[in-house]
């Protein structure tokens, strides 16, 4: 409550800057092709931006003051696998700018997360090809090599760079104990390179969460809620299922508790509706892990919640001053 | 302090430019111009006419209902005439105001000794008698006249008086200066209102930031057996909402008065001028206002009420430029006041010099939520916005648009620079009049379907109507009857339908 006032540029701006830890990881671990889907999302978001606000009838610079739009490229471009091919990246980006955000008003109308429901139509719609490209390191040594790629396309042997949430699915749909499964190769670097983009996300979110842009108590509850469904799960039979590190550490949770899930828009305004809100996605990831066919649950999950947001806050609603009911 | 209040900001006050500078006297202008609308209530009627010569402290306008505080002529004058004007309140509203030209050996109304030793005391049925009669009216800025407000609690029991002297709001500080110079003015002022009412406890409740009002005032409160309390400086801790939940943790419920809980507030200035009505008779037709902004030499003015604001901002320095704007009011809940020659009212407490700000376009609302942290009504801002634009009266009523107190905590904050509290204020004005609307629309249409009952049941049954209403003496009825006799003698053929 202290402290000078904001504007939403300077938060989106913050947000911009809190993402380039993971960025920057994330092109470490699965190589430039995250780079071309960011570049990509944004500059195709960018124009579709213009022309949706020329239609619309505002006026004011081509490139919106709020840059809430590149926020949207960079967490879209981060969620598609890197090598997606473009085709798939333009339809993703078209339907959360168009569809997503416009179609229900704009900024700050917007009911679902737009970056997510892009991802979740591409992922609905191409399930292999998503499926098959995520998690791929490809070791190019130049941008413009990961560039072709995206723009021929590419075919992968699906075993080679799998996910450790892929191997665990694969595991339990072949209904084998986890201890047959070997989990060593998930060392530094090998498949499990998520741990080290998770902790990127993690420290750009806490640099979010005491910059107040952040409500604390989404990705708090978020967290909390996996960790504790994990655990319940590695106690009840360890033998299936994956502990609590492993959860809080792989696929997109980090990102999805501190960027994704707290998109202020499309999240819970209320202080008990913030925390039911990160719980229940919290909740739906774990359940969509361990039961779904997805490579994550973090999209699917955010979405849900979205949709119960309004009854959220209603139903949350603190006490007026001077209300009688306690 | 036990208790606190939901959200709220800590600002910065700005408020030393003006809280150590003594205050001093606004001059005579030669208009004055006497506003007849200053408190809560109905509209005064004048009492002078065109070219009478009045006295210092004459009556120049009283009330004919409950509801009002009478005015009188600050300094000795000539009445020339009604003038409407706006005035210096919070809106700058239009209103009536008696155009006093002053005489030219015009002279302040005489001071009264500071070190107010012992009062005699003072039966209360006289007290309230000499507040009512001097206009003393609530200085904090709501304008609600002060001996309506404590005959309400001479019916019910009043546990705690609090005195407030939280003066919140930023750059204002003529609370302050009175509390730092006359000190036993406000404390026997306390004392008397306790007094008045039985009140179990009185406090005089300060920021804690208010060192030297508080070390002028401790003394007097020890002597008189009153409380001094210091709150903690977060706005709005001033509110009468707040400081109430602050000091008792307890909650004004919806709809109420503080008294419906044993709880009265009286502004401390409102206390001084209660003192000086009890005790010396004096009438309220000055008051301190704070000066402060970009002016040459801030401070606070004792300004004779009717003062145009032009001569007491001139006093203080002030440009009269364009790229300056004059709000009335502290710096959240001010409005702005764009004709300078709008008089000063009893609720003027501070004029704000500020450069003018460039207009700012505001964001779309992106649902942040910092407005929900920071209400003090604990209200959801964010939701009331929508309901606001759109005028959904059915949504605003549900999410308690009635409770904000427009404090302006939500517009400090938010980052799409949004006008929450102008756009709350202007659908309570719409809900307000659709309110009143309706019910003159209802109580169009019962009349018509009476009078249609009537003409359908005849002219005898409309005779038998009008001769025994419902609540009617016989003396009444005797003379409604006698009244319609007559009327019938003289006009035998006129219809029903017109009386």
């Amino acid at each position: 409550m202290n402290g000078r006032p904001l504007d939403v540029r300077r938060i989106m701006l913050e947000t911009l800057g809190a993402l380039v830890p993971g960025l920057l990881v994330s092109v470490w671990c699965y190589g430039w092709g995250v780079i071309c889907q960011c570049v990509l999302v944004a500059v195709v978001a960018l124009v579709l931006e213009a022309l949706v606000l020329r239609l619309r009838g505002r006026r004011g610079p081509w490139i919106p003051a709020d840059a809430s739009v590149l926020v949207l490229a960079v967490l879209l471009g981060l969620t598609l696998p890197a090598y997606t091919p473009w085709w798939i990246t333009i339809i993703a980006t078209a339907f959360a700018v168009l569809i997503a955000k416009h179609a229900f008003g704009g900024l700050g109308q917007n009911v679902f997360n737009p970056a997510m429901a892009g991802y979740a139509l591409v992922l609905v719609c191409f399930p292999a090809i998503i499926k098959s490209l995520d998690g791929q390191f490809l070791a190019l040594d130049r941008p413009w090599q990961a560039l072709r790629l995206v723009l021929r396309g590419v075919e992968i042997d699906t075993t080679s760079g799998a996910t450790v949430l892929d191997v665990l699915r694969t595991q339990r749909m072949m209904m084998l104990m986890r201890s047959e499964i070997d989990l060593s190769a998930f060392g530094f670097l090998s498949a499990a390179r998520a741990q080290w983009v998770n902790a990127a996300f993690l420290i750009g979110g806490l640099f979010l969460v005491v910059r107040g842009h952040v409500k604390w108590q989404i990705p708090v509850g978020l967290l909390g809620t996996l960790a504790l469904l994990a655990g319940a799960g590695y106690v009840y039979d360890s033998a299936r299922y994956a502990g609590a590190m492993l959860h809080l550490f792989a696929g997109a949770t980090m990102l999805g508790a501190f960027f994704i899930a707290t998109d202020p828009v499309t999240s819970a305004t209320t202080r008990r509706g913030r925390w039911l809100f990160g719980a229940g996605v919290g909740a739906l990831i774990y359940v969509m892990r361990v039961r779904g066919g997805y490579p994550d649950g973090v999209a699917f999950a955010v979405l849900f919640m979205n949709a119960l947001v309004p009854w959220l806050d209603n139903v949350t609603r603190p006490r007026t001053y001077g209300d009688s009911r306690s | 302090m036990p208790f606190r209040f939901n959200g709220g900001l800590k600002l910065n006050g700005h408020k030393s430019a003006t809280a150590d500078v003594p205050i001093r006297r606004a001059a005579i202008p030669p208009m004055l111009y006497v506003p007849l609308q200053q408190h809560i209530g109905r509209r005064l009627t004048p009492r002078v006419s065109t070219g009478q010569q009045v006295a210092a402290g004459e009556l120049l306008a009283s009330c004919d209902g409950y509801v009002g505080a009478p005015i009188h002529a600050p300094v000795a004058a000539t009445v020339t005439g009604v003038v409407e004007r706006a005035v210096a309140a919070r809106g700058a509203p239009r209103q009536q105001c008696i155009a006093l030209a002053t005489s030219a050996d015009a002279a302040w109304p005489g001071s009264i000794a500071s070190e107010a030793e012992t009062v005699a005391a003072v039966p209360a049925a006289q007290m309230l008698a000499a507040i009512e009669s001097c206009g003393v009216l609530g200085l904090g800025g709501a304008g609600f006249p002060t001996h309506v407000k404590v005959r309400e609690g001479l019916h019910r029991a009043v546990d705690t008086l609090i005195i407030n002297g939280a003066e919140c709001e930023p750059y204002i500080t003529c609370d302050n200066r009175l509390l730092q110079e006359r000190a036993a003015e406000i404390a026997h002022g306390a004392h008397m209102l306790a007094r008045l009412v039985n009140a179990h406890r009185t406090i005089v409740a300060l920021e804690e930031d208010m060192t030297a009002a508080a070390a002028a005032i401790r003394p007097w409160c020890e002597q008189l057996g009153l409380t001094l309390e210091m709150v903690p400086a977060i706005y709005p801790v001033g509110g009468e909402k707040q400081l109430t939940r602050v000091l008792l943790g307890r909650e004004i419920p919806r709809g109420s008065l503080p008294i419906h809980i044993g709880v009265l507030v009286q502004n401390v200035a409102t206390a001084a001028a209660v003192y000086r009505a009890v005790a010396h008779g004096g009438k309220l037709v000055s008051r301190v206002v704070t000066i402060a902004g970009d002016v040459a030499s801030p401070g606070n003015f004792d300004t004779l009420i009717g003062t145009p604001v032009r001569a007491v901002l001139a006093q203080a320095g002030g440009r009269f430029e364009d790229d300056l704007q004059v709000w009335c009011g502290g710096s959240m809940m001010g409005t702005p006041l764009d004709d300078l020659d709008a008089p000063v009212t009893k609720t003027t407490n501070a004029l704000l010099v500020l450069p003018r700000a460039p207009a700012r376009v505001p964001l779309p609302c992106i649902r942040c939520g910092a407005c929900v942290d920071v209400c003090p009504a604990s209200l959801q801002p964010q939701a009331l916005l929508d309901a606001a634009v759109a005028l959904e009266s059915e949504a605003l009523r549900k999410l308690h648009l009635f409770d904000c107190i427009e404090c302006g905590c939500c517009d400090y904050v938010c980052p799409s620079t949004i006008p929450l509290a102008a756009t709350y204020h202007r659908a309570k004005v719409h809900l307000e009049e659709a309110r009143v609307a309706q019910l003159a629309s209802v109580a169009v249409r019962d009349r018509h379907q009476r009078r249609q009952a009537r003409l359908a049941q005849g002219r005898d049954v409309l005779v038998e109507e009008l001769i025994t209403p419902p609540a009617a003496g016989d003396e009444l009825r005797d003379a409604l009857a006698a009244a319609v006799a007559r009327a019938r003698q003289r006009k035998p053929d006129d219809g029903a339908g017109t009386i």
